[in-house]
């Protein structure tokens, strides 16, 4: 479960201060599916941040399946992140330099797995996002579409008990950003915690809650499905 | 996980092959240099370690001091070996006496210089292979001799030498002998790292022959002392035996001092650093050559590793999503500075092998330059090879440091979200380590230019000096001789003159080599001048082309008086030629050649050494003339030409020739000479013979020199080009903004390239000060012929080329970014 409690984000430069999020009490099931939107500029990012704890809140708690991370050290915030939390990213971001199935090995590479071992979840988890076949090319002889499901892959790969997606189908044509939604559907259906950040009303709509932000804030948040 | 790091590491490389290919390749010759220097270094600092008891043995060898340290050396003389025998410890002496003999087998005569008078024990200090015969018998034998495996092929081609005779002319005596012996004995020659010439024919000193050998005639000198004797002890003693019998000999003092074998290469005058000299019998270089080309190559090691640094971190944009990534997917800042390190290192070890490759390719190429034998065996020298590589991977591990620790620094949820990461400080990083890179290179490239400047300058006025066509006969000057001389076809002019004046020296001089000053010249209120005066007459000022700017030369032969030149009438306080006319000018004579591996005034009674000095005559002259420099060096040279009929310096033969490379002319000039009666060959040199020699030697020297600047500049320019273009691709959407503001391209250019040249700019404007404090104010108190000059042009030649080869390095990607439409421009990310 995350709990987020009074949780603020505050920039600072030597001139100007600038307040991402501010208050922000939130509570996310396990298994849950949740949709993050509001328009730009208004935090999204910085609280699915925070959520993947990629950064840390100024003021306010976290807990994250039980650990509070709010003051937390950069070491146990990686170990936390390593087991636990996957990303899905609007622009991908796979590494050039590597294959898919060499992406994908990037989430376990940290995690003291055998080679025999990375070797079996990727296959698994290429298998899921139905990329198999394209194991040996690189992320540049793919379509937007099928880098998005290595994407997936790698997220999935290391069964984590969180998955941060940040517009995931925000590049990808409606096909292709069906594919990927169903993907994360699958996932959630399987018991782990999704949260997205989109703009997208239909893609929030497959979304079991959804939360908007304004300004930093949490203007409402919606139930929409079981 | 290390094959995941491979991968990246590999694919990475090769798709940014332009960056990849430079960070190789200059460090790789970062590296090629690093190996040639270190086994230059290897090579000259092993000279005479294989001599059984190496450590226990040492040469005598006389020394002049200036300032209490020792300027120039040579060998003892004869006459302290009972002395040095004597010094506790000593176990065992032995000497060499070279002397130049002609050989005739049959019809055919061979010079021989390598001929050395021996003591009977030599090769109880100095073993030798025996191929065949016992040499030690065999040097104890008046009748015998031992001759090296080289010297019986030259002499007997494939037939067996033993036993057979050899017809000996001593042909350097003022009475040549002629005489016979027999091979007794045949040894290998020697290894090639000794300061001892590899092959020798050894006469025995047991022969009547070798007792006529004038007592105190220099003699190689080498002894052996007990294992438990200090050096600093042996140090005390040898200089306790020089002042009790070394007096001063005008003023100038001299010592013998004990040089252990192994420094008889590199150092044989003790901390002589700059010493080079040898001889027909040995070979020596100065330690201070091979630190200065130590330490410049490590300079070129460290500009290469600048270069990898700038670049690694520049390219730092592109491998932000693979640290984001990675560490969003629990990968510590610790696993990815090992991750870059691991790829540094590969860098490392790929250049380490171009390296070695190179290193092939190019060490017989310095070996001819240098005329030495470098090599590197990677079996035999397998420790001096892993040495290297621990070495390269040691710059590898260093210059990937910080590179890894920047990119590694990247916050994921900055780069991840596609944000352009940022290094605290890494750009003013990169600007210092490019200043710092092209500092010290500008820094070289004006002492470079200005040492190559000075060595042209002189060697063309040398050659436009009238002394160009010079023949010195090294013979006292009768009036005899230069009648006959004086008639010889192509002979134009024969004078009587004393040398001294007439040579390139300085060249060395200014470069620390060591130059001898001959007196200390007093001036105007007390002004000094140190130079070399150089008695002459009427006839040698004509003989030296001498034109006269103020004053007068000598009326008669014995009118007493001095004729300086421009630059000594400045340096003696007289603001004008005419100012000096009749000036008073005075130096004691301190000059006198040096004696003969310091014997000269040996005292062997063990009594107080003499004054010697105090007999030396002030001499006191009222300047006559003043004469116009003739450029460069040859203006320090030989200031001051005096006149005085009660001087009783030696006075030798100088020809003014039409020709003197015309063999016909120098064959005219023997044949003259023999007429005189005179037995053996007369000794004489060209002046265009000795510029030769200097120009080849300073050519060598120069060449090295040239050629590591040029490398350091090449990387350095590399890198640059290299840096430019991750630069200019970080720009492209700062420029497609500028663009569609309404920038122009020229503009755009003007900036971008200005940009990146900036740490040239700064190199410059550090460097340029620098070498001018260096020459003009720290240089400035040194004594005119120890100066270097940099004109203006040295300056602007500098700095204008360096600025060229950095706008040359941009310019190209400068022009590609700023040649992009700025919609393309706008749309990059």
């Amino acid at each position: 479960m995350l709990e987020l409690s009074n949780i603020a984000k505050v920039y600072r430069t030597s001139e100007v201060e600038t307040t991402a999020l501010a208050d922000i009490s939130l509570t996310i099931r396990e298994g849950e599916f949740v949709a993050i939107m509001g328009p730009s500029g208004c935090g999204k990012s910085t609280l699915l941040n925070i959520l993947g704890l990629l950064d840390t809140p100024s003021d306010g708690t976290y807990g994250f399946f039980g650990y509070q991370v709010a003051k937390a050290k950069e070491a146990a915030l990686t170990a936390l992140r390593r087991d636990h939390i996957g990303f899905v990213f609007q622009s991908f971001n796979l590494i050039d330099d590597l294959t898919v199935a060499e992406n994908v090995e990037v989430a376990l590479l940290y995690r003291g797995l055998s080679r025999g071992e990375r070797k079996k979840r990727i296959a698994e988890a290429l298998e899921r996002v139905g990329i198999s076949h394209r194991a040996k090319h690189r992320p540049q002889q793919l379509s937007g579409g099928q880098q998005q499901r290595v994407a997936v892959a790698r997220a999935l790969v290391s069964k984590p008990k969180l998955i941060l997606a940040d517009e995931p189908t925000g590049n990808l044509d409606t096909a292709n950003g069906e594919a990927v939604m169903q993907l994360l559907k699958d996932a959630a259906a399987a018991g782990v915690t999704v949260v997205m950040v989109t703009h997208s009303l239909a893609h929030a709509a497959e979304a079991q809650r959804t939360i908007r932000l304004l300004d930093g804030r949490v203007v409402s948040e919606t139930l929409l499905a079981a | 996980m290390l094959a995941n790091y491979l991968a990246a590491a590999f694919r990475n490389l090769m798709r940014n092959r332009l960056h990849s290919a430079i960070t190789t390749v200059s460090l790789a010759v970062g590296f090629t240099v690093m190996i040639l220097v270190t086994v230059f270094w290897r090579n000259e600092r092993t000279y005479d370690q294989f001599w059984p008891n190496a450590d226990s043995l040492y040469m005598a060898m006389g020394r002049e001091l200036k300032d209490g340290a020792p300027s120039i050396y040579d060998d003892a003389s004869s006459r302290l070996t009972p002395l040095i025998a004597a010094v506790p410890g000593v176990e065992a002496i032995s000497r060499m006496v070279g002397e130049t003999v002609k050989i005739t087998m049959g019809p055919t005569e061979y010079e021989l210089e390598e001929t050395v008078w021996t003591d009977p024990n030599i090769f109880d200090l100095l073993p030798v292979k025996a191929i065949r015969g016992d040499p030690r018998a065999a040097v104890a034998d008046p009748g015998s001799a031992v001759i090296s495996k080289s010297i019986a092929e030259k002499l007997f081609g494939a037939n067996d030498p033993m036993g057979r005779p050899l017809t000996i002319t001593t042909i350097r005596r003022d009475t040549p002998q002629t005489f016979t012996v027999t091979v007794g004995a045949v040894i290998e020659d020697r290894p090639r790292q000794t300061h001892l010439q590899p092959g020798f024919l050894y006469l025995s000193g047991n022969s009547a022959l070798a007792r006529q050998i004038d007592p105190t005639a220099r003699a190689l000198t080498y002894f052996r002392v007990r294992k438990d004797v200090q050096r600093e002890n042996l140090e005390r003693d040898f200089a306790a035996l020089s002042a009790r019998h070394i007096p001063p000999v005008r003023g100038v003092k001299y010592d013998v001092a004990p040089i252990p074998i192994k420094d008889a290469y590199l150092r044989p005058g003790g901390d002589n650093w700059f010493s080079q000299s040898g001889g027909d019998l040995v070979r020596s270089s100065g330690e201070g050559f091979t630190t200065l080309f130590f330490a410049l190559g490590s300079m070129v090691l460290i500009v290469a590793a600048i270069n990898f640094v700038t670049l690694m971190t520049a390219r730092g944009a592109g491998r932000a999503v693979e640290v984001g990534v990675r560490k969003a997917s629990g990968g510590r800042r610790r696993d990815l500075v090992l991750q870059f390190i691991g790829e540094a290192l590969i860098y490392t070890t790929l250049a380490f092998l171009t390296a070695l490759a190179l290193s092939e390719l190019v060490l017989p190429l310095v070996s001819k330059l240098v005329d030495a034998e470098f090599s590197l065996n990677y079996i035999e020298d397998f420790g001096l090879v892993a040495g290297l590589g621990l070495a390269a991977l040691g710059v590898g591990l260093a210059a990937g440091l910080y590179p890894a620790l920047a990119l590694s620094s990247f916050r994921p949820a900055v780069v991840l979200k596609g944000g352009l990461p940022k290094t605290p400080g890494s750009a003013l990083l990169r600007q210092i380590l490019l200043t710092a890179q092209f500092t010290p290179l500008v820094l070289l490239a004006l002492g470079a230019v200005t040492a190559n400047a000075q060595l042209f300058r002189s060697i063309d006025n040398a050659s436009t000096t009238g002394d160009i066509n010079s023949v010195m006969i090294r013979e006292p000057c009768t009036s005899s001789l230069r009648a006959r001389m004086a008639v010889i076809p192509g002979v134009k002019m024969a004078t009587c003159l004393e040398y001294g004046g007439q040579n390139i020296g300085m060249v060395t001089g200014a470069l620390g080599i060591g130059q001898r000053v001959q007196a200390e010249v007093k001036g105007k209120d007390g002004r000094r001048l140190e130079a070399q005066p150089t008695l002459a007459d009427t006839d040698s000022v004509t003989f030296h082309g001498l034109k006269l700017i103020a004053g007068r030369f000598w009326t008669s032969p014995t009118e007493a008086g001095v004729v300086v030149n421009e630059t000594a009438a400045r340096n003696l306080g007289y603001s004008n030629p005419r100012a000096a006319l009749g000036q008073p000018v005075e130096w004691k004579e301190t000059g006198a050649p040096i004696p003969s591996g310091s014997g000269l005034s040996l005292s062997t009674s063990g009594g107080p050494a003499v004054a010697a000095e105090a007999n030396d005559p002030v001499r006191r002259f009222t300047i006559i003339g003043v004469t116009a420099d003739r450029g460069g060096f040859a203006d320090y040279e030989a200031p001051l030409y005096y006149q005085d009929a009660t001087a009783k310096r030696r006075l030798e033969l100088g020809l003014r020739v039409n020709d003197a490379k015309d063999p016909a002319l120098l064959k005219s000039l023997d044949a003259a000479w023999a007429e005189t009666g005179a037995l053996r060959p007369m000794q004489r040199q060209t002046y265009i013979g000795w510029l030769e020699e200097a120009k080849l030697a300073m050519g060598q020297i120069f060449g090295l020199l040239n050629g590591i600047v040029i490398t350091g500049l090449v990387i350095a320019a590399l890198g640059l080009f290299g840096l430019a273009a991750f630069l200019a691709e970080q720009r492209t959407k700062e420029v497609g903004v500028r663009k569609a503001l309404g920038a122009s391209r020229a503009t755009l250019m003007r900036m971008l390239v200005f940009q990146f040249a900036r740490p040239v700019i700064i190199a410059n404007l550090i460097a340029v000060p620098l070498v001018w404090l260096g020459l003009n104010v720290v240089m400035g108190s040194a004594s005119p012929n120890e100066r270097f000059v940099a004109p203006a042009w040295i300056y602007l030649l500098v700095t204008g080329a360096s600025l060229v080869l950095a706008v040359a390095a941009t310019f190209i990607h400068a022009w590609r970014v700023t040649g992009q439409r700025p919609v393309m421009a706008l749309r990059y990310e």
